[in-house]
């Protein structure tokens, strides 16, 4: 999980675009991490409830998130990759519901590759040796 | 409040961070409660997989020090054609090139050569003419990526699927959730053929946050792999087994006034693998009743080979007596030899002429030999390192690290043999189409080991971990 907190936060974003829109900043992408990580523990040891809830803010973050790049110039696959993320919450809600765990798990596991696909392009890098 | 009652009350209320820490999910036996975590006495009993197994053991090839691929078994004619020009813009886009050489010219060497082999007809650089005999036995994964260029973070990528220490690696993962097939021998050995450590050391075999038992149990190259293996100086067998049976004894009537203290169970387990292991194990890496045509076939008799092909050939006696994971480091040919790994920031042609030499006669006698004694079919041979090399030159003749796209491969039970899966672009810079990621990697692994990543699990301070973090998805393409 540390790979995903290290990756938030080294995403560094312009600032605010417009007064209805979030800022992607340090503090937003934590915030989403902590909650896919809720997420994927709360399918793991299937909490119904907690699943509902982290679940709920997610599609409402990646949301945001759609929105703000959608405001970017070049920004096609950060707009695709955050509606993919949007459908792949909404899709783990309703698989949460009827209980099947399993597809809620598949489907938590491409969430967090999809972040992945998009940081590998938008994060900004500090590597060394 | 006395022990007993004490403990008592932790597992009843649930809140015993210890019972917790122990309770998880047993493949084929679903989540176990605290409570009977806590009165699992045995850790490395075997466990039933949660599908038929493909594979009873796996043989994971590390190549520490990040071997070009392009220079081995990633055929790039067009790099070939462009070398000593700039890079193309549009094959860096996308990517964060911030590695400390920067982007130089495109390097290819002159001595460098392809051809193809086998019926799969895949491509096999002039560094290594043994293993290009095995062409229709690999299975190569030429999409890899991973996080980070820097060796240390990589490697425990690799090994753990994180760049931070504290979660279990790979093998730790399949010794908990298969347990042992041979009570005599670890279930988890690491074996390397430098004269210390591999870098970064135990956190790249450790068990992280599982318990203790699962971790990887280093094997030192020569003769005594396993120190203090003898009994000590004028210490008789009979004086040793009387010295064992008293502590035995003791134990076992501690362990009778407190039957849930499973640190203590642990421990009488531990002599007794020990004493077991004083009679298994130097038979296991003893390699002086092995035939001259199999110490010639892995390479012993060549200086430049003969510390590899000792740590294969003990890995194949390993394989032999059902050692479930058994990761190979590769070192430096000779303890105080040059090109010491396979990092060829500079030099790359001696560096790889050295380091393909190392491995290239030991791992194709590996694969041949298992094949000979019927065990390919239910053993996987990983070859994996922590990245691949840019096509771009670093020092003039040397190549820099590549997190983007570079190959590794996979042979043996269940896999797709004579296919090639994913590509990179038309110079090697980055992965196209598909990308597999160590999660991937580890993931397929645990599905030829008949093990679903998803359902691997165990709760650790209230989370449910799983070998592949929240990442992960089997490449089905690699399996036959």
């Amino acid at each position: 999980m540390r790979t995903l907190m290290f990756c938030f936060s080294l995403i560094v974003m312009a600032g605010t675009v417009s007064a209805a829109q979030i800022t992607l900043d340090e503090d937003y992408m934590q915030t989403m991490e902590d909650r896919q990580k809720s997420l994927s523990n709360n399918i793991g040891v299937q909490n119904i409830a907690g699943a509902n809830e982290d679940v709920k803010e997610l599609e409402d973050m990646f949301g945001e998130v759609q929105e703000y790049y959608e405001s970017k110039a070049n920004a096609k696959n950060a707009v695709d990759w955050s509606k993919d993320s949007k459908d792949l919450a909404i899709a783990i809600e309703k698989y949460v519901a009827v209980k099947d765990f399993d597809n809620a798990t598949i489907s938590a596991t491409t969430l967090a590759k999809t972040c992945k696909e998009c940081h590998r392009a938008y994060k900004k890098d500090k590597e060394k040796k | 409040m006395d022990n007993n009652a004490r403990r008592e009350f932790l597992i009843k209320s649930g809140v015993g961070l210890g019972a917790a820490a122990l309770s998880g999910f047993i493949p084929g036996a679903g989540f176990v409660s605290a409570a009977s975590a806590a009165e699992l006495v045995d850790p490395l009993a075997p466990k039933e997989p949660h599908f038929p197994a493909k594979v009873k053991t796996v043989i994971w090839l590390h190549m520490d020090g990040a071997p070009s691929t392009l220079d081995l078994f990633d055929y790039k004619p067009e790099l070939q054609k462009l070398a000593g020009k700039p890079i193309p813009p549009s094959f860096l886009e996308g990517i964060k090139t911030s590695t400390q050489g920067g982007i130089t010219k495109l390097f290819w060497s002159d001595k460098r050569t392809f051809k193809q082999y086998g019926e799969s007809g895949a491509y096999f650089s002039d560094l290594l003419p043994n293993l290009s005999q095995h062409a229709d036995k690999i299975a190569f994964i030429k999409s890899s990526v991973t996080v980070g260029a820097t060796h240390d973070i990589s490697i425990l990528k690799l090994n753990t699927g994180d760049v931070n220490p504290g979660r279990p690696s790979l093998g730790a993962w399949v010794s908990y959730a298969l347990g042992s097939a041979n009570r005599d021998l670890p279930s988890y050995v690491v074996l390397y053929n430098d004269n210390k450590e591999p870098r970064a050391g135990s956190v790249n075999w450790s068990s992280g946050f599982l318990p203790a038992v699962y971790q990887g149990v280093a094997f030192r190259p020569g003769d005594s792999p396993i120190l203090n293996l003898q009994a000590a100086g004028a210490w008789s067998s009979k004086e040793q087994n009387n010295s064992l049976d008293l502590l035995r004894r003791l134990n076992e009537k501690r362990g009778a006034a407190y039957p849930e203290d499973t640190e203590l169970q642990a421990r009488i387990r531990s002599y007794q693998l020990a004493e077991r292991m004083q009679t298994s194990a130097p038979e296991a890496v003893d390699l002086s009743k092995e035939s001259d045509a199999t110490r010639e076939a892995y390479g012993l008799n060549d200086e430049g080979t003969r510390s590899y092909g000792e740590v294969l050939l003990r890995a194949r006696r390993l394989t032999e007596r059902g050692v479930r994971f058994i990761q190979v480091v590769s070192g430096p040919a000779l303890p105080d030899g040059d090109n010491r790994n396979w990092d060829a920031h500079n030099s790359l042609e001696k560096n790889h002429g050295s380091n393909a030499k190392l491995v290239d006669k030991p791992i194709a006698a590996l694969l041949a030999d298992l094949k000979d004694r019927g065990l390919l079919d239910t053993t996987l041979v990983v070859w994996a390192s922590e990245f691949g090399r840019t096509p771009w030159g670093e020092s003039g003749d040397g190549r820099d690290h590549n997190p983007w796209g570079y190959t590794q491969w996979i042979a043996g039970g269940g896999v797709k043999a004579g296919t090639t899966f994913g590509s990179t672009d038309e110079i090697g810079v980055q992965s196209q189409g598909k990308k597999v990621d160590t999660y991937d990697l580890h993931a397929t692994v645990l599905q030829l080991l008949g093990l679903n990543h998803l359902k691997t699990t165990f709760l650790h301070d209230g989370r449910s971990e799983r070998p592949t973090v929240v990442f992960g998805e089997v490449i089905k393409d690699l399996l036959a």
